[in-house]
């Protein structure tokens, strides 16, 4: 028999089903206005091939209505590319690993309001560019001075300083010959006048793919992969990227270094360069089957690992394990040094066990400040927030909190005053502390800075114009020391990416790095991300544009 | 997702999300307002919807956020008193759920608007609220009791 409360609900979808709300003409006017805006493409900012597509069809259109000489003359510039011109723009297309245009930094504002403006006298009073925009062979290539398009991944490089009038117009000039090659050659190869040019697309490919390889290559060849790390990379808070990943590892877990992200696969560690697309093998130098669940490289280079390493079936020790997937796995924090070389074993278990009389645990956030504590988050550790270790792996106290716990995956990182912060919670509230590791207590609490109903913060790390910027559950948020909010930077709904699941980290410059895969393979109970999926999308925290 | 299917299920959602913005931000303005933002964005993002069976929940979910984002800088808002002579117009004169909706503070009204109007589920519904279920779920409970005791007052 059904209940009320059922019954009540299924009254509730009847009613609501049964009204019919009718909408003012305007309502419909504003959708008109505002697909016909879209295939106008009014928007450049994050344009997609599928708009560059609509952007090309108007673009045809008016070039065939219009009478003016202004028209003519952008009409004489589109035809006066030749076939081979176009050809280079269309295989462009159809080679670029990514679907989308990206810029290095965003526009700001005065320029996307200028950009406007000419894209309006292009179009209607022939102002085109002294010159064309510059073509870049890797992104090492861009010398920071000028635009310049690096076709691999549709990337604008665009200068620091405010854009001139010319490097915008060459941006203008170069989107409507690509958006007019596209049009025009499809048209043509519908007509049957051409053929598709799947050749000149297989060569492009395969030159990018030698191009990539030789890359790798070399970097090897050199045996400095530390150099190798920071090598081009171009260290901008405002670039944003989207990458797809082209190495093979299929990893679970990332973090950031001081020049590079690492990468946590079964039993093995990549690194990656920032901004790169393919990873190197870093260290794989464990024994038996291991996970790593946490990373922290600190300032000397120092690789701190929190890992669950499989414990052999024969082992009765006192510590039985955490039991994972049917398999039982032992607590341990391990540190490399710089040259990969393991220079400290701490058993983290046995650390458990004796202080706090609980089994196997799993270490989820590590972070070493300057003095050389380190601050390690375990979970299921009920009340203890942080355990604070001394350089040598010796276990120094806990840190505690009579009002406040903290969530097993909440954030913790350190300020740009060099002390370190967690995130800290009660039932209802969220923010973040500073860490008092010689009391073993929280010292500044900042509560309530996201908003009700967040379920937890992490990366606490420091933005790029301001404090702190945290991962939350509405989205990417930056915070300033004092003030009563944080602000939500990026929405999550306005994420390029997957929110649920997806890996992340904080670069150095305030950047937030998703790693997101779209597809996983099932091995029995293991579930391994599969690596020609994965894209890494780079998002800047910036808070001014 | 083509274009033409994309301009094509803008307009096939369109009745549903200018309730949705109507109902969040209760005047037509505002809301007409949001659906052209939603639109963009919709637009701007559609490159990663991954499962195109899921364009009426995702759109649901950017309108709503797109009317938070409206109700959250508003200027327009409109005093209770006067709520009645801004009512949309219904097909009939069966619109007694409605006409109780509006009167349910915010937080409970988004959430009913999207299970009872939207048919999102708690899990799409705490996607698109950015809260975690339980909360969802206990200000439908919540949202449902003020519904029952308000339409037996009627």
């Amino acid at each position: 028999m059904k209940n009320k409360a059922d019954e009540l609900e299924q009254d509730l979808f009847r009613m609501a089903q049964r009204e019919k709300m009718i909408l003012p003409e305007t309502v419909y006017k504003e959708v008109d206005d505002k697909l016909s805006e879209i295939h106008q493409a009014k928007r450049l900012g994050r344009m997609t091939w599928k708009r560059a597509v609509i952007l090309a069809a108007a673009l045809v259109a008016m070039c065939s209505l219009t009478v003016t000489a202004a028209v003519g003359a952008l009409q004489r510039r589109m035809e006066a590319m030749n076939e081979r011109e176009m050809e280079d723009y269309f295989v462009q297309i159809y080679t670029s690993r990514l679907g989308a245009d990206n810029y290095s930094r965003p526009l700001t504002d005065a320029e996307r309001e200028r950009m406007d403006g000419l894209r309006t006298s292009y179009e209607e009073e022939a102002v085109f560019p002294e010159k064309i925009l510059t073509m870049i062979s890797s992104p090492e290539e861009y010398s920071g001075k000028g635009v310049a398009f690096y076709k691999d991944t549709s990337t604008f490089f665009l200068p620091e300083e405010s854009m001139s009038d010319e490097e915008l117009l060459e941006v203008i000039d170069f989107v409507y010959k690509r958006d007019y090659s596209l049009q025009a050659m499809n048209q043509k190869i519908e007509e049957g006048e051409i053929s598709f040019p799947a050749q000149q697309i297989a060569q492009q490919g395969a030159q990018q793919i030698a191009g990539e390889e030789a890359a790798g290559e070399e970097e090897t060849a050199t045996g400095k992969e530390t150099a190798a790390a920071s090598k081009g990379t171009i260290q901008n808070p405002g670039q944003e990227l989207t990458i797809p990943y082209t190495g093979d590892l299929a990893f679970q877990y990332i973090a950031s270094g001081q020049n590079c992200i690492y990468l946590a696969g079964e039993s093995c560690i990549h690194r990656m360069k920032i901004g790169s697309s393919d990873s190197e093998l870093f260290f794989d130098g464990f024994e038996k089957e291991t996970y790593v669940n946490a990373m922290y490289e600190d300032k000397k280079g120092n690789l701190y690992l929190g890992l669950n390493v499989r414990m052999d079936e024969n082992d009765d020790s006192a510590d039985s394990g955490i039991t994972i997937g049917g398999v039982r796995y032992k607590t341990w924090l391990w540190i490399l040094n710089a040259d990969r070389e393991v220079i400290r074993k701490v058993d983290i278990a046995s650390l458990l066990k004796q202080e706090y009389g609980v089994r196997s645990r799993m270490i989820t956030r590590i972070v070493v400040d300057e003095q050389g504590y380190v601050y390690v988050r375990a979970a299921f550790l009920w009340d203890v927030l942080l355990l604070v270790l001394d350089e040598q792996g010796n276990y120094i106290r806990s840190v505690t909190s009579e009002e406040f716990n903290c969530h097993d995956l909440g954030g913790l990182g350190i300020g740009k005053d060099g002390r370190v912060y967690t995130q800290i919670q009660t039932k209802n509230r969220m923010g973040i502390a500073s860490v008092d590791p010689v009391k073993g207590s929280l010292d500044q609490i900042y509560m309530d800075i996201v908003p009700e109903g967040t379920i937890m913060l992490d990366i606490v790390a420091p933005g790029s114009d301001t404090d702190f910027v945290f991962w939350g559950y509405d989205g990417i948020f930056t915070y300033n020391l004092g003030e009563d909010k944080a602000l939500n930077v990026l929405p999550a709904y306005e994420a390029p990416c997957n929110w649920e699941g997806v890996m992340y980290c904080a670069l150095p410059d305030g950047r937030i790095v998703f790693a997101d895969c779209s597809q996983y393979s099932h091995e029995g109970e293991k579930i391994k991300s599969v690596p020609e999926n994965i894209t890494f999308y780079y998002k800047s925290t910036l808070t001014q544009g | 997702m083509k274009e033409e299917v994309f301009e094509q299920r803008i307009r096939e959602y369109t009745p549903n999300m200018y309730r949705l913005a109507y109902g969040i931000l209760q005047n037509h303005e505002d809301a007409q307002d949001a659906v052209g933002e939603t639109i963009l964005r919709a637009f701007e993002k559609i490159h990663t919807l991954r499962r195109p069976e899921c364009f009426r929940t995702w759109l649901m979910q950017i309108t709503a956020n797109e009317a938070k984002k409206i109700y959250a800088g508003n200027k327009r808002r409109i005093p209770a008193e006067n709520m009645e002579d801004l009512m949309p117009d219904f097909c009939d004169d069966y619109h007694e759920l409605w006409d109780v909706v509006m009167g349910l503070e915010m937080v409970y009204r988004e959430a009913v608007l999207l299970y009872f109007y939207e048919r999102l589920t708690i899990r799409e519904i705490a996607k698109a609220l950015h809260v975690p279920e339980g909360t969802v779920k206990s200000r439908l409970s919540r949202g449902k009791k003020l519904l029952r005791e308000k339409l037996s007052d009627q």
